[in-house]
């Protein structure tokens, strides 16, 4: 039974530990935002911006724009919550993981395939250095946006890492994509594709735990 | 003193029985007994309104928050634990998460399933670090008694008052042989009074399997029950 003496513990409780108001929230939220951007926008000028290689310009636009559709759509799908504070199902965030790398495959290939020699083998390039470089990209957003939704999700916090490590690894293909002339399908699916699928697999490893709700946090 | 906005089996039990005695007849029409209607539920409204301003920083209305949801979040946590302690315990971990939280609370959100989903996740927790601990749930004392404020505030007949008590009793004995996931979704939309919708939310399930759920609770409840439910 509530009895009055349990009301005053816990209001005491919350009156002596300090919680940001939502007014208090927006600071670090808008630092986090930026530096998610910036981060990978500056390791994309150090490692030498954007190349072209044997790329027709309207390829790279065109993949370059259908990656970033691609990439924006996982992030508000993962990251975005929707009116509610439960955030997407399951199912939502599951679909989302999964036809992120797919359809960012899928779109390369299609865009690639109408100008000739584009899919042609690199044995030079097997995708390594873009594995690397993806993961580079994708590391502080993917760490940023996982800071933002610390320890708040009571019912699906694998899947929301998951799909987090995704959408994070969709932004970094976008940059990587401008870098990386390769269309070679495997190239794609080992330096383009893999890091996502690393990277959602390790939101979903570390998703209980820092992103889900834990008694004794 | 907040009011008890506690929902005892007394209270819902007539209407759900009136409506397995209609399922007899028609099976294959069943609909699950209607959950409170979230729009209209003023102490779902207060929970919302008293959110939203602690959410701006009005630090008053975690006092107003506590009324509106630490009765549901209690009785539900008593009903899971069956341990009063660790039902005080939990309540408070929950109230301070949502305390934690305000800074996220998303303008025209629904706090209740939220509530409760976070009440749920931290009770999966405290199971999860007890496992090895000695049990300390009890099944004879369960939190499905009346209190004494029930009991007082009830003024129907003593026999009746009874009979609904023994009914409510057999139930909760038959739920607890329910599987979990179909107990908890029949509890969720009838005791604690979540929509269909909201339950799904925080079971992390679709609405469509949260009602099947619920449904096949309902169906293996009556007929469980069926004799108690015809005599009520």
């Amino acid at each position: 039974m509530l009895t009055p003496d349990l009301k005053h513990r816990i209001l005491a409780a919350a009156a002596s530990e300090a919680s940001p108001t939502r007014r208090h929230r927006v600071v670090g939220t808008a630092i986090r935002a930026v530096s998610a951007l910036a981060v990978p926008l500056l390791l994309f000028a150090l490692v030498g911006g954007a190349g072209l290689g044997p790329r027709p310009l309207g390829l790279v636009a065109i993949t370059a724009l259908g990656t970033l559709a691609i990439a924006a759509w996982a992030l508000l799908e993962g990251f975005g919550r929707g009116p509610s504070m439960l955030g997407r199902s399951r199912g939502r965030l599951l679909a989302t993981a999964a036809l992120v790398p797919v359809a960012f495959l899928v779109w390369k290939v299609i865009a690639s395939s109408g100008v000739p020699h584009m899919m042609d083998p690199w044995p030079a390039r097997p995708g390594l250095r873009c594995f690397g470089v993806t993961v580079l990209f994708a590391a502080w957003p993917f760490v940023a946006l996982a800071w933002e939704r610390w320890g708040s999700d009571p019912v699906h916090p694998r899947v929301l890492g998951l799909a987090l490590g995704v959408g994070a690894g969709g932004g970094a293909a976008v940059l990587v994509d401008l870098w990386c002339p390769v269309g070679h399908v495997p190239h794609l699916l080992i330096g383009h594709v893999a890091p996502m699928l690393l990277l959602g697999s390790l939101g979903a490893l570390v998703g209980a735990r820092v992103l889900g709700v834990r008694l004794g946090r | 003193m907040p009011s008890l906005r506690v929902i005892h089996p007394s209270t819902w039990l007539p209407v759900e029985m009136g409506l397995l005695g209609e399922k007899r007849r028609r099976p294959r029409e069943q609909a699950l007994p209607a959950p409170l209607d979230e729009a209209r539920d003023p102490e779902r409204e207060r929970a919302n309104a008293a959110m939203e301003r602690y959410a701006r920083g009005e630090d008053r209305a975690f006092s107003e928050l506590y009324d509106a949801l630490a009765p549901r979040l209690h009785h539900y946590l008593l009903r899971a634990s069956r341990d009063p302690s660790r039902a005080d315990d939990l309540l408070q971990q929950t109230m301070l998460r949502i305390h934690h939280a305000r800074g996220r609370f998303i303008v025209g959100a629904e706090v209740l399933p939220w509530a409760f989903a976070i009440a749920r996740r931290l009770f999966i927790d405290s199971i999860r670090r007890r496992r090895n601990e000695s049990r300390t749930i009890s099944l004879e004392t369960g939190g499905h008694e009346a209190s004494p404020v029930d009991v007082a505030a009830d003024q129907r007949p003593a026999d009746e008052l009874l009979d609904s008590q023994r009914l409510g009793s057999a139930i909760d004995v038959q739920l607890a042989r329910l599987p979990e996931s179909h107990r908890m979704a029949f509890e969720l939309i009838q005791k604690d009074g979540l929509s269909i919708r909201e339950a799904a939310e925080v079971l992390g399930a679709t609405p469509g399997a949260v009602k099947l759920r619920a449904h096949r609770a309902y169906v293996a409840l009556r007929l469980a029950l069926g004799d108690l439910a015809d005599r009520h």
